[in-house]
C-alpha cells in the first residue's frame, strides 16, 4: 500500500487559503478600512486642524446637514448621478452595440471612441470648459456666426449642471460600452441566429434575448458608473468650483473643499461618511436588482 | 594584498569616510520650485541662485530641496508637523501663513529678528499675514507681488481716456471701451478660483476705512461702504453694457486671464508677477500697463494688496541655526538685489532700490509696485483663512450678480455664513 508522504497534514491544509487571504486582507485593511475608520471617528469629534477635539456626537451630520447646505449638496449630487447615468447608460450600452457589428474600420473606432476615457478629468474639464466658454469657445463663435446669442452655461446657474452632466456623460461612457461589448461577444452565435429566425424585429430580438444575456455586466457597469460619478471631484471643481451660487455643489466637492480648502476637518469627515453610506445604498439596490432577477 | 592595493583601499575608505565633514549640516527646504541657476524657469533659476549663493556663503552647510505642488506645501506641513518630522524650512505663500501661526505649527523667528540691527528691520516690507496679534513674525518674504490694474493704454488712448483715478472713471471708462466683442473689465467671482476678485474687493473696501473684521475675529461685512461697492459691481454687470457681463462677473480667475491675454479686455484686476507673462502672451507688450487699484475718490488709491512666498521654520526643526541662516539669506539685500535682475521680483528690502539697475526702464514695473506698496500699504489683519473668506465672498457675490438677493442681504447673509463657518 501507498501513502501520500509528500501531502501537507490536515492543519497546513486548512491554513492555506488563509495564509493566500491574509496579506491582501491585510493591505485592503491598511488602505481601505483603516481610514475609513479614521474618517467615521473623525465625523464625531470635534477638531483644530489636524488635531481632534472632544466628542460631539452627531454635532458635525447637524452642522453639514442642516446648517451648511448638506441637504442641498445631496440633491445635487443624486441630479448629477442620476442626470449621467441617463446619458452614460444608453451611449455605452447603444455604441457597444454598434461596434458588435461586423463594420469596417470597427478597430479604429472602437479606439476612437476610448479615448475619452483615458483622458484625465483635469484635461477633460479643461477641455469641455473651453467647449462652453461664451466668449472664447468654439461653440460660441459658431453660434455667433450664425446670429445665435451664447452666453456660456457654466456661468449660468440654470445650465450649469446640466453641462457638467454632458461633459461627465463623455468622460464616462466608455466604461459602460467596453463592460457591454465584452459581455455581447460571449453570447454564442447559434442563440443570435436563432433569435433571428424566432423574432425579425431586431428591437425584440434585443430586448428579448440580447438583453438578458448582458444583463449583469449591464449592471455592474451601472454600479461602477454610479459610484465613479457620485465621486467626481476634479473636473467639477475645474469646471464650476461648485458655482453659480451652488448650482454644482456636490457633495465630493464639498468634501475636498472642507477638508483642505477651509480645513474643517470634522465637516469633511462627516460629509465622507454620508457618500460612502449613499454609496453603499446604491450598491446595495443594484445587487438586490440583481438578485431578484436571479431569483 | 599588496601595498598600494592596501593603501588605495584605505584612500576609498578615508574618503568616504571624510565625505560627510565636507558639510557639517545638511538642512531640508520644502519649496514649490526646484533650484536650478542654469534653468530657462525663472523660478527654477530664482531658487537655484537662493541656494547656490547660501551654500557659497556657508561652505558648512548643505540644503536639500524638496520640491512640491505649492498648494500642498501648507497641507503638508499641517501633516508633517502632527507626525514630528518637519523640515528645517518650509516655503509659504502669504494667504497660509496665518492658519499654520494659528495651528501652532511654525515657530516665531523674533528671538533671532530681535538681534538685528534696527535699520535692518525696519528695511524689510514687514506683512500683517506673517505675524501674530501680538506682533511677532513666523516668515520672511522672499518674493513679493502686488496686485494692481492692468489695462490697455493703446485702448484708452484711442477714445482719449487716462487710468482710471476713481471706481466712479473707471466703471465710465470700462463703459465707454467697452465694443467689438472687448469686454471693459475681466473681473470673475466663480468660487473655483475667486481670489483675485475678492482680493480686490478687500482691498478697496478697506481703502474706505469700513470694517470688515471685527477684533475678535468676526465678520463686520455689512456697513454702506460694502454695499456700496457690491452695488457698484452689481451696476457695471446689469448695466446692458460690456462693462461687465455675467458671463465674464461669473468665471474664474484663469478665465479672466485668457481673456485679457487674447485681447478681449481692457481692464484686469490681477497680480504684478503675471505681467511680463502677459505682455509676452499677448503680443501686446509694453501697452499693456499697471496702475494702483483705483479708490472711491479721485487721488485716493485703493491700498495695495501685497502678496508674498515666504520662508518659515517650523517647530521642532532639527537645524535653527542654519535655517535662520537661509531664511536671513533668502531675504538678504543682496539676494533680493539679484533676484530682480536675474527673475523680475520685486524686492522685499527697500535697501536693494539703491541698485542703479532700479532706474532703467526694465525695472520700472518693479518701481511701480514697491512705491505703491509703501505708499498705500493694506491695514488689514488677515483671518486664519483667507480661503474661507473669499468664498463666502463669491458666493455673496454670485447671489447678487444672479439677482437673487439684493447687496445689503447678500452682505448680511455673508456675515452670519462666515461666523458659522469659522466659528470653533
Amino acid at each position: 500500500m501507498r501513502t501520500n508522504e509528500s501531502a501537507p497534514p490536515a492543519t497546513t491544509h486548512r491554513a492555506q487559503p488563509f495564509l493566500f487571504f491574509y496579506p491582501s486582507f491585510l493591505l485592503v485593511a491598511a488602505v481601505s478600512f483603516v481610514p475609513l475608520f479614521y474618517a467615521v471617528r473623525q465625523s464625531l469629534y470635534s477638531a483644530d486642524y489636524l488635531d481632534t477635539g472632544g466628542f460631539v456626537g452627531l454635532g458635525n451630520y447637524i452642522e453639514l446637514l442642516w446648517h451648511s447646505d448638506g441637504f442641498s449638496n445631496i440633491g445635487v449630487s443624486l441630479l448629477f448621478v442620476l442626470g449621467s447615468l441617463a446619458l452614460i447608460m444608453p451611449l455605452g450600452v447603444g455604441l457597444a452595440l454598434l461596434l458588435n457589428q461586423p463594420l469596417r474600420l470597427n478597430t479604429l473606432f472602437r479606439t476612437i471612441l476610448l479615448l475619452p476615457w483615458v483622458v484625465s478629468q483635469l484635461v477633460t474639464g479643461l477641455l469641455w470648459m473651453w467647449l462652453y466658454d461664451g466668449r472664447m469657445g468654439p461653440i460660441a463663435r459658431i453660434l455667433q456666426d450664425l446670429g445665435i446669442s451664447f452666453a456660456g452655461p457654466l456661468t449660468d446657474h440654470r445650465w450649469a449642471l446640466p453641462s457638467l452632466i454632458v461633459t461627465n456623460a463623455w468622460h464616462s461612457y466608455p466604461l459602460v460600452m467596453i463592460f457591454t461589448l465584452a459581455a455581447l461577444q460571449t453570447i454564442p452565435s447559434e442563440t443570435i441566429e436563432a433569435a433571428r429566425i424566432d423574432a425579425p424585429s431586431a428591437w425584440r430580438r434585443f430586448w428579448h434575448v440580447t438583453l438578458p444575456l448582458i444583463k449583469n455586466t449591464v449592471l455592474v457597469s451601472l454600479v461602477l458608473s454610479t459610484l465613479h460619478t457620485f465621486n467626481t471631484v476634479t473636473t467639477i471643481l475645474v469646471m464650476t468650483g461648485g458655482g453659480p451660487v451652488g448650482a454644482t455643489e456636490v457633495l465630493a466637492l464639498r468634501v475636498f473643499k472642507e477638508g483642505f480648502h477651509f480645513y474643517r476637518m470634522e465637516i469633511a469627515a462627516a460629509a465622507a461618511v454620508v457618500i460612502f453610506a449613499l454609496n453603499i445604498v446604491f450598491t446595495l439596490v443594484y445587487i438586490r436588482v440583481l438578485r431578484a432577477e436571479r431569483a | 594584498m599588496q601595498f598600494h592595493q592596501r593603501a588605495f583601499s584605505m584612500l576609498i575608505i578615508g574618503s568616504m569616510l571624510m565625505a560627510p565633514l565636507a558639510y557639517a549640516q545638511k538642512i531640508e527646504v520644502w519649496a514649490n520650485n526646484r533650484a536650478n541657476s542654469e534653468s530657462k524657469d525663472v523660478k527654477e533659476r530664482a531658487m537655484g541662485h537662493i541656494v547656490d549663493s547660501f551654500k557659497e556663503k556657508n561652505p558648512g552647510v548643505d540644503v536639500a530641496v524638496t520640491v512640491m505642488p505649492w498648494q500642498q506645501l501648507s497641507p503638508s506641513l499641517l501633516r508633517a508637523s502632527k507626525s514630528g518630522r518637519v523640515p528645517d524650512v518650509v516655503m509659504l505663500y502669504s494667504p497660509s501663513v496665518p492658519m499654520q501661526i494659528a495651528a501652532g505649527t511654525l515657530a516665531s523667528l523674533q528671538p533671532f529678528i530681535d538681534k538685528w540691527p534696527k535699520q535692518d528691520f525696519s528695511d524689510l516690507v514687514r506683512l500683517s499675514q506673517n505675524e501674530n496679534r501680538a506682533g511677532d513674525i513666523f516668515a520672511l518674504p522672499w518674493q513679493m507681488r502686488v496686485s494692481g490694474l492692468m489695462y490697455r493704454e493703446d485702448l484708452l488712448n484711442a477714445v482719449g481716456k487716462r487710468p482710471p483715478q476713481s471706481l466712479d472713471e473707471f466703471a465710465e471708462t470700462a463703459k465707454i471701451t467697452a465694443k467689438d466683442d472687448v469686454v471693459g473689465i475681466a473681473l470673475g467671482f466663480s468660487p473655483e478660483a475667486p481670489s483675485v476678485a475678492t482680493g480686490w474687493f478687500l482691498t478697496t473696501l478697506a481703502g474706505t476705512g469700513a470694517k470688515i473684521l471685527n477684533e475678535d475675529g468676526t465678520a463686520a461685512f455689512v456697513s454702506p461702504e460694502a454695499e456700496r461697492l457690491v452695488a457698484w459691481v452689481a451696476d457695471l454687470v446689469n448695466g446692458g453694457t460690456d462693462a461687465l457681463p455675467l458671463n465674464v462677473a461669473m468665471q474664474g480667475q484663469e478665465q479672466s486671464f485668457t481673456l485679457f491675454t487674447a485681447k478681449k479686455a481692457v481692464f484686469m484686476p490681477f497680480s504684478s508677477d503675471r505681467l511680463d507673462n502677459i505682455r509676452l502672451r499677448s503680443g501686446l507688450g509694453d501697452a499693456i500697463k499697471m496702475v494702483n487699484y483705483p479708490g472711491f475718490e479721485e487721488g485716493k488709491p485703493a491700498p495695495a494688496l501685497v502678496q508674498s512666498w515666504n520662508a518659515a521654520m517650523p517647530k521642532g526643526t532639527k537645524h535653527p541655526e542654519e535655517a535662520w541662516k537661509f531664511i536671513e539669506h533668502a531675504s538678504s539685500t543682496d539676494v533680493q538685489t539679484e533676484l530682480a535682475k536675474v527673475a523680475g521680483y520685486i524686492p522685499v528690502r527697500q535697501s536693494s532700490l539703491k541698485d542703479p539697475w532700479f532706474q532703467t526702464p526694465e525695472a520700472a514695473n518693479i518701481s511701480w509696485a514697491v512705491n505703491y506698496s509703501s505708499q498705500h500699504p493694506l491695514k488689514f489683519n488677515f483671518p486664519e483663512n483667507t480661503e474661507t473668506l473669499y468664498d463666502v465672498w463669491a458666493k455673496m457675490f454670485g447671489q447678487v450678480l444672479t439677482g437673487q438677493m439684493k447687496p445689503e442681504a447678500a452682505l448680511a447673509w455673508a456675515e452670519v455664513e462666515y461666523n458659522r463657518r469659522t466659528a470653533r
